[in-house]
């Protein structure tokens, strides 16, 4: 087991539970813990892919989700994961690694090739060129295409699992470190809850190496001390292995959790990952800082790491990626991965400080550990081929050059605070010179931060300041602040510096191999050359060259390329301005967002008290809205078009019964109930009487139609109203709002019951017989219970309303019963029908039986944009009082003829074929693609019991084109001819229903 | 998402809520003999405010009632919460 | 037409190859801000791809060129630099489909006429049916299209899956495909480039850019606009053309007229980049989501607006997690790609979701907006329309349809079905 750069008994690996992982088909090894970053590392693995653009050898700079190098395609058991950082999953057996771009393989890549070309690639490339001959550029494209992307994905389905969960709290710390802990400390004795989301899989990784981090023991203890008051508060909640994704509006903020380990349970009941929906009344942003690289001449190579990323892989996993290290750096923080190692007994070879000075214990702390340390003197170049070997540098005072050999370099440019968050939520930045990096403004919407995020990089600086800024916090909110416990030894601070730095040797350097941006492979000559074509702008800059927009965000990269352009252009870096960070803050898997809420999840079925009746009498179904309504029952010796025949022609001759349960039914009830109908319908309820039912058209307020149905009078100020079933509940939302927002004198109160009812619609010739043997008490000749008509009674105290309406035109009863007794009343229907020939049909043949009357659909024969002049119903619309879309009816384009599409009947002269959906109308002599559109065909079916195909349609002034012939033309350009007739094709007296 | 306060049932998550557009007029009571621009402009016009906006919402997951809020349309902060009926302000936020 | 152009600095392939051998030097000024004059011909306010595309057709097609484009913020940063880039023709009425048709036309030869590769690539437009009513409607769709002379297919869920491999065809999903229409000719256009190239060629031009200048107020006398108080000063105008999207109403408050847009959230987003696995636009109404994967691997997803008008350029969480369902329901394997960035446009949306082009009731104040979910599609139409509109003091038959008073006519164009989903 080769783990060449692993220590004995350092770090938090369980050395009892060794893996085996394959990287590009190679056995490695590593232990549970470790990441794959780590674990490549402790195999003496180095070069970990290839550049996006360039093909140029990399390595892993950091240890977590900030890596902008190392992308992997992972594959474990039957789990995928592409686009994955080394450093964002741990290894589990048998993980399949590979890394992505590069071919055939990552040590020999043929795609490096490219390089050759490189004085040729500019920025904004694609944009200059590709443009001849036009008609290549689809081809062009395609072969682009291949060279981008990262991973590739496989078609087959998302083996993972995904829940998604909610938790409100009163404080959300993101980040677990020592400023965290410190504002939770405070923060929890007055009582607060408090849940801490920590990306790690550990609290306060950056504190593993807490027995010498401090200068003295009274600090360690104290900090030990409530360290552990906070992490066992029985009020503090901990997600570990958890990034915050997003920090929205109204303090709500998302979470995904375990998207960096495999799920390890057998348990089917555990999900992969938890995406989490917070909702906080304060947020708190202690997720430290990010450090930021070096610039100079091929500063990209393996490597090449950042120091805080040492300091973790050996505390953490306990590997040490080289034996030749040196730290480049401009400030004190980054001497921390020097002692680090120093107390596993590993000595770096030297230090090159830009600086001239460094603080004085650092000093000391070097010369009696014999560690050089060069002052004032810059790298201006690394060597090495698939990783570093020797650096090249300079005095920044002499300008004399020494080569010093190294095959770990750990870079420190100094920090940016992590203010992604605070972007996100709509905060601003202020650069602050003495620290050199940018820090969140703070605002009373935004987050507070802490610690490293606030700019405040010195470990007790940051623990005094986070309990004083949240005792601050409490004050404000006029909490009694005075009986906290305080923090006790964080008094005096001897602060570390950084120095602000900015290479004067840059411009004499290979621009094309200094990095500003390692994974989108952006280098300083893009930078140079797009300033000069003139994006002087940050986003303009940012968007062409693009640097930032990689997978990393450019969290590492981005500043260093705003202090670069502030000195191109001269300006400071708040006049160039920040990086717009957008959600998320870390990559979330669509999977994880989408949670359960796909396939039946997707959205919610709804099926009516008979389904499964339908269900056992082979219904097709269809959906309607949300609805599952039968469209047809499939009989083995019969296809769609002759089940459907059947149907109707039983509704025509004998009797059919529906499921018309889904309809919209909303009761209308108080005093004020004929205003509140004479408003929104067209036609007059005034002379109402009740026991009767009325058809009227809805319309919105600029004249359209947009639902119907039927009214009926239950008794007085109680009526029902019927709605298209996939308009219930916009017509009851629609209602509700007049009255609550406008109408406030009426004294109306709306009750939706819907789903309280189950609808028999019984009709044809015969359902008077059958609607007698159901109901004995009730008379159903025609003198009793005339048409469009109401009655009620009740059948074993069970209420049942029975209304006498039409859809089919045929002879018809609609039996309302309450659900719960629905399948009952259905299967007595069934039963008393058999003699009948009663037929269930279902939504196909009803379409057809409505359209043979010329009964419209809402949304089918009508669009948004079709009144009810246009239909023929002008009649409906009362002249003697106001009603909603009555003003916007009264003016002159809804009454002008020729441009009106007026709904109108269209018989084929071929009564064999039925005119296909969609198919237009145009006058006779026209050519196809000239002159102008009449109109179109809305509904067209072949009518069983006439014998031949018809349609409805709006055609412009088609009521005076009665008998006229039309042009049809359909969705393949085929003609065919037909003639318009009143909207009405059989039984046109309607003597049949009445 | 946005935390709105509906006056009956408290804070709730936006996805519980429709939106009803800003305050508008009142409908005229005699639209008649309005011209038909003073009608486009009743039924079209939006004053689409940048800023400090009044507007309705309706709790059509929860009690089903109408109401009011102010809300800065620039920052989403929202700092009154009305009965629509009377527009008695039932929570003012500093 | 006289202009200023300076073919010398022309990009193509033999240029950046000459560009190569020289050092230190770059093929050509792709952007220079300008200080406002005292007084131009014409003042375009809006920075976007509609306010530099009108520029660029009052001097292609019209000779004016003393021109100044004022923008608030940076070029191409409004929704410009936001969208889905996706382009097409398909929509329901004679009137919206040719005013899109001609833009889709002119999207065909841009990159020539400018010179900057705006990438149109023809990766075919998809509209999805997911029931009977639907196929109902994208049939009608289709045969309007045809008979104004706009390529327009139906396909069955098999023919479909030809197009695109990874889609659920299954009839066990909850909202099977029925089927769809295809536009051969929609495609995307990468959006950036637009931008960038547009503002080149008003450079060589001669047509002045003025960023980060924003319009305080209209400068207006015995109604006739005089110019803009800006606060870089007056700049002075005959004639002033607004195409300022989501801030639109804030116009029509200084000119005195009133606009039925309301501006609300509309956002996007991005996944990682992955290898090419899905070539055409799929929209689908029913589901509620449309994806496309730019030609550098990522998908880019868009939905419908957020409800409440909001001009923070941000939007709810809900919205992302609804169409990203979605979106899984038509590509299951999508489930494993990452989400990259999220983002949102401010964008003006109109009762019958169709534009408002036309003059205002300010003599030579002219505006453009409504474009609400569909304007980036239309930039260069709308471009060239507008400025036939400011040229002409009146409307391009195109764009007659669409001038303010048919609010007060009734005769609206309602597009909400064809724009359907955002877009």
């Amino acid at each position: 087991m080769k783990q060449i750069n692993r220590l004995k008994d350092v770090g938090l690996i369980d050395r009892s539970k060794p893996i085996e992982f394959y990287f590009n088909g190679s056995k490695l090894y590593g232990f549970k813990g470790d990441t794959l970053a780590s674990a490549l590392l402790s195999n003496g693995v180095y070069l970990t892919s290839r550049s996006i653009k360039h093909h140029r050898p990399r390595g892993l700079f950091t240890h977590d989700l900030s890596e902008p190098n190392s992308i992997m395609q992972v594959n474990v058991k039957d789990k995928e994961f592409i686009n994955v950082s080394a450093t964002d999953i741990y290894i589990y057996p048998n993980m399949k690694v590979r890394n992505i771009n590069s071919w055939p393989s990552l040590e020999f890549d043929l795609y490096a090739l490219k390089r050759i070309f490189s004085k040729f690639f500019q920025p904004g490339f694609i944009y200059k060129t590709f443009m001849w001959p036009r008609l290549l550029w689809g081809f062009y494209e395609k072969l682009i295409r291949k060279t981008k992307g990262f991973g590739k994905l496989k078609s087959d389905d998302d083996s993972l699992r995904y829940e998604k969960k909610h938790s409100n709290t009163d404080i959300l710390i993101i980040g677990t470190g020592p400023s965290a802990i410190s504002f939770a400390y405070p923060a929890l004795q007055l009582g607060c809850k408090i849940l801490m989301v920590e990306q790690d899989s550990n609290v306060s990784p950056t504190m593993l190496n807490i027995d010498y981090i401090f200068k003295n023991n009274d600090q360690k203890n104290e900090f030990i001390k409530i360290k552990n008051y906070v992490l066992k508060h029985s009020n503090t909640k901990i997600l570990l292995n958890t990034k915050v994704s997003s920090v929205n509006d109204h303090n709500f903020s998302t979470l995904i959790q375990n998207s960096t380990i495999i799920n390890d349970s057998n348990n089917i009941y555990l999900p992969d990952q938890i995406l989490w929906k917070i909702r906080s009344e304060k947020i708190v942003i202690a997720a430290g800082s990010v450090e930021r690289p070096m610039l100079f001449d091929n500063n990209d190579l393996p490597g090449i790491m950042s120091s805080n990323s040492i300091s973790t892989y050996i505390n953490k996993f306990g590997v040490i990626p080289g034996k030749n290290i040196i730290l480049y750096t401009n400030n004190d923080y980054s001497y921390q991965m020097v002692f680090d190692l120093l107390q596993y007994g590993i000595k770096i070879n030297a230090v090159i400080d830009v600086r001239k000075n460094i603080h004085k214990e650092i000093l000391n702390k070097l010369e009696k550990n014999n560690i050089k340390i060069i002052f004032d003197h810059e790298i201006i170049k690394a060597f090495g081929n698939n990783c570093i070997n020797e650096i090249y540098i300079s005095s920044i005072n002499t300008r004399k050059k020494i080569t010093i050999k190294c095959n770990l370099l750990a870079v420190s440019n100094g920090f940016s605070p992590v203010n992604q968050f605070h972007i996100q939520s709509g905060g601003s930045l202020k650069y602050f010179d003495k620290t050199d990096c940018f820090i969140p403004v703070e605002t009373k919407f935004s987050p507070l931060h802490i610690g490293g995020s606030a700019g405040v990089f010195d470990l007790v600086e940051s623990i005094k300041y986070s309990y004083l800024k949240a005792i601050k916090m409490f004050d404000n909110q006029k909490q009694d602040i005075t009986n906290l416990i305080p923090i006790k030894n964080f008094g005096s601070i001897d602060k570390y510096t950084i120095s602000k730095f900015r290479s004067s040797f840059l411009s004499k350097m290979n621009s094309k191999n200094v990095f500003v941006d390692y994974q989108t492979d952006t280098s300083l000559f893009d930078i140079n050359y797009a300033v000069k074509e003139g994006f002087v702008f940050l986003d303009h800059l940012r968007r062409y060259t693009l640097f930032g927009t990689g997978i990393d965000q450019g969290k590492q990269s981005n500043d260093n390329i705003i202090f670069l352009l502030a000195d191109i252009l001269n300006l400071s870096p708040d006049q160039i301005g920040h990086i717009k960070s957008r959600p998320p803050f870390s990559s979330v898997n669509f999977g994880a967002i989408s949670g359960r809420n796909n396939n039946s999840f997707f959205d919610p079925i709804r099926r009516t008290s008979i389904h499964n009746w339908h269900e056992r009498n082979n219904a097709i179904f269809e959906n309607v809205g949300q609805w599952k309504r039968p469209l047809y029952y499939a009989k083995s010796n019969e296809n769609m078009q002759e089940s459907v025949n059947r149907e109707c022609l039983a509704v025509r001759n004998s009797v059919g019964v529906i499921d018309a349960s889904t309809l919209g039914k909303i009761e209308v009830v108080g005093p004020d109930s004929v205003d509140f109908l004479n408003m929104i319908y067209p036609n007059k309820f005034s002379s109402m009487k009740t026991g009767k039912c009325k058809y009227s058209l809805m319309l919105n307020d600029k004249g359209m139609i947009f639902d119907d149905g039927v009214i009926a009078k239950l008794n007085e100020n109680h009526y029902l109203i019927h709605t298209t079933s996939g308009g219930a509940t916009t017509v009851m939302d629609w209602l509700e709002q007049w009255l609550q927002t406008e109408w406030h004198n009426f004294n109306v109160t709306l009750r939706s019951v819907t789903d309280q009812w189950t609808t028999i619609s019984i009709n044809g010739p015969k359902s008077r017989i059958l609607a007698s043997k159901l109901f004995k008490n009730i008379d159903f000749s025609n003198e009793s219970f005339s048409f469009m008509s109401y009655q009620e009674t009740s059948f074993d105290n069970i209420p049942v309303r029975i209304f006498r309406v039409s859809f089919s035109g045929e002879l018809c009863f609609e039996i309302n019963v309450p659900s719960n007794y629905g399948q009952y009343f259905w299967n007595k229907t069934f039963e008393l029908g058999r003699n009948l020939s009663i037929v269930p049909y279902g939504t196909e043949a009803m379409h057809i039986l409505r359209a043979e009357k010329g009964y419209i659909i809402v949304g089918q024969d009508t669009d948004g944009s079709v009144t009810p002049i246009d239909i023929g119903a002008i009649k409906m619309l009362s002249k003697s009082k106001d009603f909603l879309g009555k003003r916007s009816l009264n003016r002159v384009f809804f009454h002008d003829n020729n441009n009106r599409k007026q709904l109108v009947g269209l018989i084929p002269d071929n009564s064999k074929k039925i005119i296909k959906d969609g198919a237009h109308i145009k006058t006779l002599q026209d050519q196809i693609l000239s002159g102008d559109i009449l109109g179109h065909v809305t509904s067209t079916y072949f009518s069983p019991i006439l014998n031949k195909s018809f349609a409805l349609g709006l055609v412009k002034n088609g009521y005076s084109m009665i008998d006229q012939k039309v042009l049809i033309v359909d969705m393949n350009l085929n003609k065919s001819y037909a003639t318009i007739t009143k909207p009405i094709f059989y039984d046109k007296e309607g003597l049949k229903q009445k | 998402m946005l935390l709105i306060e509906c006056i009956y049932c408290g804070e709730r998550d936006e996805t519980e809520f429709d939106y009803g557009g800003e305050i508008r007029d009142k409908r005229p009571v005699d639209p008649d003999n309005l011209s038909d621009i003073e009608w486009a402009d009743f039924i079209f016009s939006r004053k689409n405010i940048n800023g400090i906006h009044i507007e309705q919402w309706f709790h059509s997951g929860g009690c089903r009632q109408w109401f009011n809020i102010q809300r800065n349309t620039y920052t989403n902060e929202i700092t009154k919460v009305f009965n629509l009926k009377n527009q008695q302000i039932i929570r003012e936020k500093n | 037409m006289k202009n200023k152009l300076n073919t010398n600095n022309s990009y193509s392939l033999f240029s950046i190859i000459k560009g190569g051998f020289k050092k230190n030097s770059v093929l050509d000024i792709s952007m220079s801000n300008k200080t406002p004059k005292k007084s131009y011909d014409v003042l375009i306010i809006g920075g976007g791809g509609h306010g530099m595309a009108t520029a660029y057709y009052l001097a292609k097609n019209h000779g004016i060129t003393n021109i100044a484009v004022i923008e608030k913020g940076l070029i191409g940063r409004g929704n410009t630099g936001r969208n889905t880039q996706v382009v097409r023709s398909n929509y329901l009425w004679t009137e919206s489909s040719l005013l899109y048709e001609h833009s889709l036309k002119l999207w065909n030869n841009l990159s020539q006429d400018i010179n900057f590769n705006v990438m149109y690539t023809k990766r075919g437009v998809f509209s999805l049916a997911h029931s009977y009513q639907e196929a109902r409607d994208v049939a009608r769709r289709v045969t309007a299209n045809k008979l104004n002379g706009i390529d327009s297919i139906y396909l069955t869920p098999k023919e479909i899956k030809e197009y695109m491999p990874i889609i659920n065809i299954s009839s066990n999903a909850r909202y099977p495909i029925f089927g769809a229409s295809l536009q051969k000719r929609g495609g995307i256009v990468h959006h950036d480039a637009v931008a960038w190239g547009f503002a080149r060629r008003l450079n060589q031009i001669g047509v002045d850019i003025v960023q980060n200048c924003e319009v305080k107020n209209l400068i207006i006398k015995n109604n006739i606009i005089n110019g803009i108080t800006t606060d870089q000063g007056d700049i002075f105008a005959n004639k002033v053309a607004v195409a300022v999207a989501g801030s639109s109403t804030r116009f029509a408050e200084m000119g005195n007229f009133k606009l039925p847009i309301e501006s609300h959230p509309l956002q996007a987003w991005v996944s990682e980049p992955i290898k090419p696995i899905l070539n055409p636009v799929v929209m689908s109404n029913t589901v509620h989501a449309y994806i496309s994967q730019a030609e550098k691997g990522e998908l880019v997803i868009g939905a419908g607006i957020d409800k409440y008008i909001g001009y923070s350029q941000r939007g709810s969480f809900n919205v992302i997690e609804n169409a990203t369902s979605a979106i899984i329901e038509l590509f299951p394997c999508f489930s494993k790609v990452k989400l990259l960035r999220t983002w949102a446009g401010l964008v003006d949306v109109s009762p019958d979701a169709c534009p408002i082009i036309g003059q205002t009731s300010i003599r030579n104040l002219y505006i453009n907006c409504g474009w609400g979910t569909g304007g980036f599609k239309a930039t260069p139409g709308s471009g060239y329309v507008f400025a036939h509109t400011i040229a002409n003091d009146q409307p391009h038959i195109l764009n007659e349809p669409f001038t303010l008073d048919r609010f007060t006519s009734g005769k609206l164009i309602d597009e909400h079905g064809a724009a359907g989903v955002a877009h």
